[in-house]
């Protein structure tokens, strides 16, 4: 169990809550029935409890595993775009430069790929900062408001009737805001969401009506920070999608048909030597194009009901 | 008839380079293939409450991730096939110098 306030733990603190709201009712200091806080705060409940903060960890611990993978292949890529470039490097044609621009856009696939998946490890770090902290919050708000409402009947003074409500929009907007690099380096949640300069004090006024009225008021305003948080996030994810379904340029192309064998398309001239080591007798273009028909054959054959067979396929034919 | 000289020469150049294209990238795709298992394997950021803002997030955050997860799928069959077709370039000029 994390360091934030559980479920059960929302929903004991709403019910002590109401219980000390109803006794200020019960022993006349509450003129009204205090029906609106009864039916609403079981509502607050359930936003305080709306997201799930140990959740949010695994999902991000399982995207982070993706995130990091996919940059280790990063480098394992360049260094292989680096090693086969040069080895193709005497090769020139349509062919031969689309191989190797194909394996600069794996390179940059990777790179395009880890920075998506950071970006999605920031909305969910945006979203564990806000479950933990409208949790606090609404807890915070219950508790000063049976303080209050114990003040209200024993009037004792020196009972602590603040609470705290944090700012969750600017708390989902600065972690979105912020660069996601670093969150490779991985680290507690806890310890990646910056809170404590969110946080907004609150205090619950003298008088019966008014403890009602402040917990109300503080409860709505709770209400309006987590949905702020909470659209910021999400209307940040929907940009990431819409961006990516746009982004076609990178890799997701096949390779044009002139690099396959099996395509007529297919021609010598798309892959061929470069500069002085080209071939001058009788030149390498029919003798590839004749190879290549025998070899699409022979290919076409082995695929052919027969040729399975012939191969010890015994339900070919 | 083998058409030697640089043709060879280069031919086992490109060999090296399919060593790095067939050997490499089939096992930079499998690394990348094994990923999208997980990242697949979304359930849900659910608490025992429900606010709908909160459901709209994880019905977002779902949805990105699974278009990026479909991107690097798609990746990775598309870093196979480069593999396949160069292999296939390089049997077909063995053939054309007389070593297939």
């Amino acid at each position: 169990m994390g360091n934030w306030v559980s479920d059960y733990d929302i929903h004991m603190v709403r019910q002590y809550m109401q219980d000390a709201v109803v006794m200020m009712f019960d022993e006349g200091w509450l003129a009204d029935w205090p029906g609106e806080l009864v039916d609403a705060s079981r509502r607050h409940a359930e936003m305080a409890n709306s997201l799930e903060p140990q959740k949010i960890i695994d999902e991000f611990d399982r995207t982070l595993l993706a995130a990091r993978t996919v940059g280790g292949n990063a480098e394992a890529v360049a260094k292989l775009r680096v090693a086969a470039s040069s080895h193709l490097a005497g090769w020139t044609g349509e062919a031969a430069t689309a191989f190797k621009e194909q394996l600069s856009k794996m390179e940059t696939f990777c790179d395009n790929q880890q920075a998506d998946l950071l970006n999605a490890l920031q909305a969910l770090l945006a979203a564990f900062g806000v479950a933990v902290e409208v949790r606090r919050s609404y807890h915070s708000l219950c508790l000063a408001t049976i303080e209050a409402a114990k003040h209200e009947m024993d009037e004792q003074d020196g009972r602590d009737t603040k609470f705290a409500v944090a700012l969750l929009g600017d708390l989902a907007k600065g972690v979105l805001n912020a660069s996601p690099l670093g969150l490779l380096s991985g680290g507690a949640l806890e310890t990646l969401v910056d809170v404590g300069t969110h946080v907004h004090e609150y205090l619950a006024e003298d008088g019966a009506d008014a403890v009602v009225a402040a917990y109300l008021r503080g409860a709505k305003q709770l209400e309006e920070e987590l949905r702020d948080g909470l659209l910021s996030i999400r209307s940040c994810l929907l940009d990431h999608e819409q961006r990516v379904l746009k982004d076609h340029a990178v890799l997701f192309q096949t390779l044009p048909s002139n690099c396959d064998v099996d395509s007529p398309d297919f021609r010598y001239e798309s892959f061929a030597l470069a500069g002085q080591d080209r071939p001058t007798a009788g030149g390498l273009a029919p003798r590839v194009a004749a190879e290549r028909d025998k070899y699409v054959n022979e290919k076409s054959d082995r695929d052919s009901p027969i040729g399975r067979r012939l191969d010890g396929d015994k339900g070919a034919i | 008839m083998p058409v030697g000289g640089g043709f060879t020469a280069r031919l086992d150049e490109m060999e090296c380079a399919a060593k790095e294209v067939t050997g490499s990238i089939p096992v930079a795709a499998a690394l990348l293939r094994a990923p999208v298992a997980d990242l697949r394997e979304f359930n849900d950021l659910n608490g025992s409450g429900r606010f709908d803002p909160a459901y709209d997030v994880q019905t977002a955050y779902e949805s990105y991730v699974e278009v990026l997860a479909e991107r690097q799928a798609r990746a990775c069959d598309i870093m196979d096939d480069t593999a396949e077709a160069l292999r296939e370039i390089i049997a077909l000029y063995r053939r054309v110098d007389g070593q297939g």
